[in-house]
């Protein structure tokens, strides 16, 4: 018996989001589908059929097959395994790049947030990042700094920062104002101590979000990049780089550009439909 | 013996972007050990700042601040900390005043781990279960999050907390106004209780006549930044003084078929922003005369312990 009662449901706010995110059947299809690509991605010399750069002069531009499910390339080289090949680094510069995005972001957001000292300075910073659009901001990034996979991320993460940034402040200005920190203060709690233990857990939610959804965004703008040819150049596979060489095929060839481009859709929209599914879940004012 | 706390002419400004904020302008007030001052006054008389800039929650701008005898106005980081121990806050608003990512037992518990008062685990659990039985959680709430808890469950979270540490002085920032009138009785039985046990000393800030009755020993009755009314609180329900005094005793509703005439007030509470001189409750007073405009009238004692600010106490 008092087992039981020491085993009593008790959840907090993560917890409770879970549940309610578990009831979201699309976002959790869409979870489903962005674990499965990322163990694909994970597993790729097991699960590809062939090795991303195997020539095959005999066998070039095979429309889909048995051999070949997606065909393979002007090179003779299978496509499935190419696009296999070419998750493990798009999805790696989709989540390095926000997860730089979120870093540096967040804290200048945080910073500004608490310090209205440098409130000013930082944030007036960031609307000048904002003012130039992002996919120009990353190309002269990349044009500085070199083409090659850790730049791309360099790029398209600082490129999109700002935005997580604001969001930042604006999390960190609503919670600082509510009661709990004053009481915090109250109780002896040092400024360390109630930004770690009370403000930054109850500001993190919609970062999280943003996040969620800042990924895809991100998977497209290095996509994008590498299109322009301002990214990960051809021989690596890389979707947006596939994209690149398939254009010069694409009237002859679908098979070269649809299957990268159906990838990127796939998780694109999947981390969309998860992002949103995470701010119903996230939101406290939707308790069911 | 000198009073627990003594404030003198305690006055906080804010600057604002349209002009001065006088939130408390020239306060003057004794508690003395034990006893309950109770703080009334409508919303945004100041109240609530009043409370905060005692605990040094905010800076007070003028006056004098006395706790057991020292004077506590200007302290330093280290005094500071060490003064939180002897004064601590309940907080009006038990929804918003305890952090929604933390259990019960590590809400209660985290005052002991900022004080260090514990090394062992055990210790430290022990002491925090001691203090939910006190304010009457059940012990298998430590693990529980605020959110699967009624308002008068958390206030009595918020109450352990203030409790952890042992103060001396406790600030009751309308400690029952967001709750169920129900529970209010409960929760202010049980602060009447805990003041018994632990010889507390309360500041009550509220708007609730009824609940400053039941509670206090002596009462403030503020108005725009400023004391109108300072008596016990027998003293001031039975004959109080001052015309916002009566008007706000007339507006306590009453169990009785045959009501008695409401002294209603005509317009708004003014701006406490660049404040000119004379009453402040002149622009609302049934009884304004000439002299109200132009002087700022002092408070005065009409009776032995009854202060008043009017010219025509």
């Amino acid at each position: 018996m008092a087992e039981k009662l020491k085993k009593e449901r008790s959840n907090s706010l993560w917890a409770e989001a879970w549940r309610r995110l578990r009831k979201n059947r699309m976002a959790m299809t869409a979870l489903a589908v962005m674990l499965l690509l990322i163990l694909v991605a994970l597993l790729a010399p097991w699960v590809a059929p062939y090795d991303y750069d195997a020539n095959d002069l005999n066998n070039t531009f095979v429309y889909p097959c048995l051999a070949h499910p997606f065909g393979t390339d002007n090179l003779g080289r299978d496509i499935l395994s190419r696009v296999i090949y070419g998750s493990r680094i798009s999805l790696q510069v989709g989540m390095i790049a926000v997860g730089i995005a979120v870093l540096v972001g967040g804290t200048l957001g945080a910073v500004s947030a608490f310090y209205p000292k440098v409130d000013n300075i930082i944030m007036r910073f960031m609307d000048i990042f904002m003012a130039i659009p992002s996919l120009l901001m990353a190309m002269a990034i990349t044009a500085a700094l070199g083409n090659g996979t850790r730049n791309l991320m360099i790029a398209v993460g600082l490129s999109s920062m700002p935005q997580y940034a604001r969001i930042m402040r604006a999390s960190v200005l609503t919670v600082k104002d509510q009661e709990f920190v004053e009481a915090a203060g109250s109780i002896g709690a040092s400024n360390g101590r109630i930004i770690i233990r009370h403000i930054l857990p109850n500001a993190f939610a919609p970062l999280l979000v943003q996040a969620t959804l800042g990924v895809g965004n991100a998977i497209m703008s290095a996509a994008t990049l590498s299109f322009l040819g301002m990214g990960i150049t051809p021989p690596t596979p890389e979707w947006g780089s596939l994209l690149s060489t398939g254009r010069n095929f694409v009237r002859e060839f679908w098979p070269m550009t649809i299957f990268p481009g159906l990838a990127i859709m796939l998780v694109v929209y999947a981390l969309n439909i998860l992002g949103d599914g995470l701010r119903d879940a996230l939101d406290p004012k939707l308790k069911n | 013996m000198a009073p627990l706390l003594e404030v003198k002419d305690l006055k906080k400004h804010f600057n604002t972007p349209r002009g001065l904020l006088h939130a408390v302008d020239g306060v003057s007030f004794t508690v003395e050990k034990g006893q309950t001052l109770g703080v009334v006054g409508e919303s945004g008389c100041g109240k609530s700042t009043l409370g905060r800039t005692i605990l040094h929650l905010l800076d007070p701008t003028a006056g004098v601040i006395r706790f057991e005898g020292r004077d506590i106005t200007v302290v330093k980081k280290k005094e500071l900390h060490d003064l939180r121990q002897d004064m601590q806050m309940i907080f009006q608003d038990p929804f918003s005043s305890i952090n929604p990512r933390m259990t019960v037992g590590q809400i209660i518990g985290e005052p002991l781990n900022i004080y260090k008062l514990h090394k062992d685990k055990q210790e430290h659990r022990a002491h925090v279960l001691e203090l939910m039985s006190t304010v009457g959680l059940a012990e298998n709430m430590e693990n529980k999050y605020p959110h699967e808890l009624d308002g008068g469950r958390r206030q009595r979270i918020g109450i352990a907390r203030a409790l952890a540490l042992n103060p001396k002085f406790v600030v009751c920032d309308e400690p029952v106004s967001a709750l169920d009138v129900s529970i209010q009785a409960q929760i202010l039985n049980l602060m009447k209780d805990l003041q018994k046990q632990r010889e507390l000393t309360y500041m009550f800030i509220t708007h609730d006549l009824s609940v400053v009755k039941h509670i206090s020993d002596h009462i403030c009755v503020m108005y725009l930044g400023t004391l109108v009314e300072k008596t016990s609180a027998q003293e001031l329900f039975r004959n109080p003084v001052h015309p916002y005094t009566q008007a706000l005793l007339s507006a306590i509703p009453q169990p009785k078929l045959v009501q008695k005439e409401r002294i209603l007030l005509k317009g708004e509470i003014s701006s406490p922003i660049n404040v000119k001189p004379g009453c402040r409750f002149a622009p609302r007073c049934p009884g304004c005369r000439g002299v109200c405009r132009q002087q700022t009238p002092e408070l005065k004692e009409t009776a032995p312990g009854h202060f008043v600010a009017c010219h025509f106490a």
